[in-house]
């Protein structure tokens, strides 16, 4: 039987796992630290089919129904709702984008609508628009209920994966700790740590880290239903109260450290604040922070390349958006990997396409 | 005041007054009101459910408007009244000490550093045990450094800096010295009726001394017995399990304090008191006074990026420290409670170590005499924990967690504190896991807690 080892035990590579051991086939995870310790820990858990290229639409529209339907299978709740995302339009830019994106959001299906932003109780004297569609889910619930599904079937390696093995333009296994774990295949679901890994092995994969923080408040009565988008801020209710968001800028590339800042602590801050009836003195109970994987593109890597040594897979660089994908994205490499079907998708998001020059330019990320 | 559970609606008050406990702050129409009323009322109804029936009942999925109507009667505020803005300043201190029991203090009186505290007069004050001798050589210290001594919240390391909260003033400061004196608390053990209002720390007890005429002691520390000779009541511990020092033994059993095991703890409201029953015997008190052991409060030395581990010769967390109180992790310094000490004595020397070669000779040669004394000698014995009188109870006060679910989550092989985290919701809630993770984590003998976030207090 092929033997799949799986670098990173996030979100990705415990689908992985799980959808390799649905098809009978164990499979081995390498984790440094532990499950869900990069983003698939740190995310705000929304979902939503609302992109900017078609292509990341498309992806969507196969992958959240799946996410769904496995909401409603594993052993743990990921408590998938749909809430809905509300854009808040208060400057003319945000006006602009929705404005052309409700046209080729309609022709595919996954319209959205314009409305007064105090018709949802937003205290906003802007035009909002909603996006129904879209939702929320617990992170840690999805991972972990697929990781309970089929732990039995997977083994759990603890240790820093570093080196590659390869002879004769094939994959051997990988080096943990200077043991060497032998494998067919290898998998890379390292999420931000992806592009490192490979450059360390004389690949270049552009994914780079992209600091972000986030932040929840103290418990306030369930009201705010959707993700609400400022210019500035995103910031959405759970179903146990609290207000989760996060603010939106660009920030230098690299692994900076997680600690938060008492500057965006404030921007999220001031939002909640201001939009959110009876948050107006809410307070933040706390706040961490995380790595969005970025790629030239914003729009994730999945597959191989031909250059690449035989074995050698990547599934990774989601920047703000991979966790709602990643039962799906499992599946999908999993054919791959074990019968080789090969999704249409594996073409439209290959790691050739930056040589090629095929970019999915997705401009939203949030 | 009477206040209801979120999600079980059970009444609840403080077990312990200190700020950012659970309970301790409660919002009226929006205000935020400091809470440390007794209650008398203990009966109430309430749903006491499994959290993992969000799980197990699998028709919940298919119903996707009931989390949401759920969710809409949860017992939480429907609005926070707006709060004026602090005004930020940098201001340039080379050490900076948090907390002002008397090794803070004694540090203090040492150094030419500033004091933050939010809570100057500490239980010493309320110990009737205490000598006024001690009291009033604090007193004097508190009096003669008064300009370097600020009332305010540490709030943890941001990227700007450490951020203190004092009055509607945030301070950022970066010193090149942080003394953590922050001590310790006691918390509540696991055992059936473990949140009924009433249940308290010895701390809470000693500043209510006078309207509890009847109660029992809960602990394996030396402070239950010097709860128990101010109280004149008996002792509970969790079988074989005794922290004691000798001297305090020997005291206890000249003063004639009973100490019984307990394989079984239960305690249920019974008209304004409550009645406690455990394998050998029952008795209807006015309060259930717990001293398990003092757990050093972690969470800020672990927020600056001090390192701590599991004491398992105690069942606690302590930082990671030599014996003059200095954590090469971090490179800041501990002192006090912080560091796992109770003893007065031991206190002041430790407050007095970094500075002074002397004290620290006196210190180690104290620390002989206590359990404290092998994490110097790095003789690490398992023991069983402190906190577990019987199953049952709550794990987690602010979000309701049972202890079962916690339970049910070891079982399916998340068995530390950050996975029960992640999987059984517990140090989620109000308070950030100042309470549960400790708790919990000691009778997991996890080795690890919860990654402590800034803010330390809500902000
Ligand atoms: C603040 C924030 C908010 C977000 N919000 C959302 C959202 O609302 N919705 C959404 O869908 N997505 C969101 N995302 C994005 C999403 O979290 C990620 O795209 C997704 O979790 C990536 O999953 P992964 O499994 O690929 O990577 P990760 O979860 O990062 O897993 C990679 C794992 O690899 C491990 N690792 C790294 N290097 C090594 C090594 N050398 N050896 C062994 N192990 C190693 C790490 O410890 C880590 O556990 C957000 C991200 C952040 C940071």
């Amino acid at each position: 039987m092929i033997m799949v080892v799986i670098l990173g035990g996030g979100g990705h590579g415990i689908s992985l796992a799980y959808h390799l051991a649905k098809k009978g086939v164990p499979s081995t995870v390498v984790e440094m630290f532990r499950i869900n310790y990069g983003s698939s820990g740190r995310n705000a858990g929304r979902f939503r089919y609302h992109f900017y290229t078609r292509e990341n639409v498309e992806f969507a529209k196969e992958a959240i129904p799946y996410l769904l339907k496995m909401c409603r299978e594993l052993p743990l709740n990921p408590v998938c709702v749909k809430t809905g995302y509300l854009w808040v339009l208060e400057d003319d830019r945000s006006l602009d984008t929705i404005k052309r994106m409700d046209g080729i959001w309609k022709s595919l299906g996954v319209s959205g609508k314009f409305l007064d932003c105090a018709e949802v109780d937003i205290k906003s004297e802007a035009q909002c628009y909603l996006a129904p569609q879209d939702g929320a889910f617990h992170h840690d619930y999805l991972t972990f209920g697929m990781y309970e599904e089929v732990k039995d079937k997977v083994t759990l390696i603890p240790g820093e994966a570093k080196e590659l093995v390869i002879s004769g333009g094939k994959v051997k296994g990988v080096k943990v700790d200077g043991k060497l774990i032998s494998a067919d295949a290898v998998v890379v679901t390292l999420g931000a740590w992806s592009g490192k890994f490979m450059k360390e092995n004389g690949i270049s994969l552009p994914v780079e880290p992209e600091k972000k923080e986030i932040f929840i408040t103290e418990d306030l009565k369930y009201r705010v239903k959707p993700l609400v988008i400022t210019p500035k801020v995103y910031f959405s209710h759970t179903l146990k109260g609290e207000i989760i968001g996060g603010v939106e800028d660009v920030r230098e590339r690299g692994f900076l450290d997680f600690n938060v800042s008492l500057e965006r602590m404030k921007l999220f801050l001031k939002d909640v604040r201001r939009l959110v009836k009876g948050a107006e003195g809410i307070r933040v109970l706390r706040g961490w922070a995380g790595y969005y994987e970025m790629t030239p593109d914003h729009s994730h890597v999945m597959g191989y390349s031909e250059s690449w040594p035989e074995g050698l897979f990547v599934d990774a660089g989601y920047s703000g958006h991979g966790m709602m994908f990643s039962p799906y994205s499992g599946k999908i490499m999993a054919d791959l990997i074990l019968d080789n079907v090969k999704s249409r998708f594996i073409d439209i998001f290959s790691p050739e396409r930056f040589e090629k020059n095929r970019l999915v330019d997705e401009r939203m990320v949030i | 005041m009477e206040v209801r559970s979120k999600r079980h609606g059970r009444i609840r008050a403080p077990f312990d007054c200190e700020k950012g406990l659970p309970y301790t702050e409660v919002n009226l129409n929006g205000k935020l009101v400091e809470n440390c009323e007794p209650v008398t009322g203990l009966k109430g109804f309430s749903l006491p459910f499994s959290g993992m029936y969000l799980h197990r009942v699998k028709f919940i999925r298919h119903v996707p408007w009931l989390l949401e109507k759920i969710a809409e009667r949860m017992n939480v505020p429907e609005r926070y009244s707006a709060l004026e803005e602090y005004a930020e300043e940098r201001i340039n201190v080379d050490t900076l000490i948090i907390g002002s029991g008397l090794s803070g203090l004694t540090a203090l009186s040492r150094s030419k550093g500033i004091l933050v505290t939010n809570d100057l007069f500490t239980d010493l004050f309320d110990d009737p045990l205490h000598q006024g001798e001690l009291v009033s050589k604090i007193k004097e210290v508190i009096k003669q450094n008064e300009s370097r001594i600020i009332q305010g919240d540490f709030m943890g390391k941001f990227t700007e800096g450490f951020v203190v909260r004092a009055g509607k003033k945030l301070l950022l400061i970066s010193p090149s010295k942080v003394i953590f004196a922050v001590g310790g608390r006691y918390l509540p053990p696991i055992f059936e009726g473990n949140d009924y209002p009433n249940v308290i720390s010895r701390r809470l007890y000693l500043k209510r001394r006078s309207i509890y005429s009847k109660v029992v002691v809960l602990g394996s520390s030396d402070d239950a017995i010097k709860t128990a000779l101010v109280a004149g009541a008996k002792i509970l511990i969790p079988r074989e399990v005794r922290l004691f020092s000798r001297r305090y033994l020997e005291l206890a059993e000249t003063k004639g304090v009973e100490i019984d095991e307990v394989n079984f703890l239960r305690v249920k409201p019974k008209d304004s008191k409550l009645s406690v029953e455990w394998d050998r015997g029952n008795q209807l008190v006015d309060a259930v006074v717990f001293a398990p052991v003092k757990q050093p409060r972690i969470e800020s030395m672990a927020n600056a990026g001090c390192e701590y581990r599991f004491y398992p010769n105690m069942g606690i967390y302590l930082p990671e420290h030599e014996m003059d109180g200095y954590m090469r992790s971090c490179g800041h310094f501990v002192v006090g409670g912080a560091r796992g000490i109770w003893d007065d004595e031991a206190s002041m020397l430790s407050g007095e170590a970094p500075f002074n070669p002397e004290a620290l000779s006196f210190l180690s040669y104290h620390l002989k005499e206590m359990p404290l004394h092998e994490y110097y000698t790095r003789n690490f014995v398992s023991v069983r924990s402190p906190y577990y009188y019987s199953p049952g109870g709550y794990a987690c006060f602010c979000e309701d967690v049972l202890w079962s679910d916690v339970e049910q989550v070891t079982k399916m092989g998340y068995d530390n504190v950050e996975l029960a985290k992640r999987v059984g919701g517990i140090g989620l809630g109000e308070c950030q896991g100042k309470v549960c993770t400790y708790v919990t984590g000691s009778v997991l003998s996890s080795q690890k807690l919860i990654t402590f976030r800034s803010p330390l207090y809500p902000m």
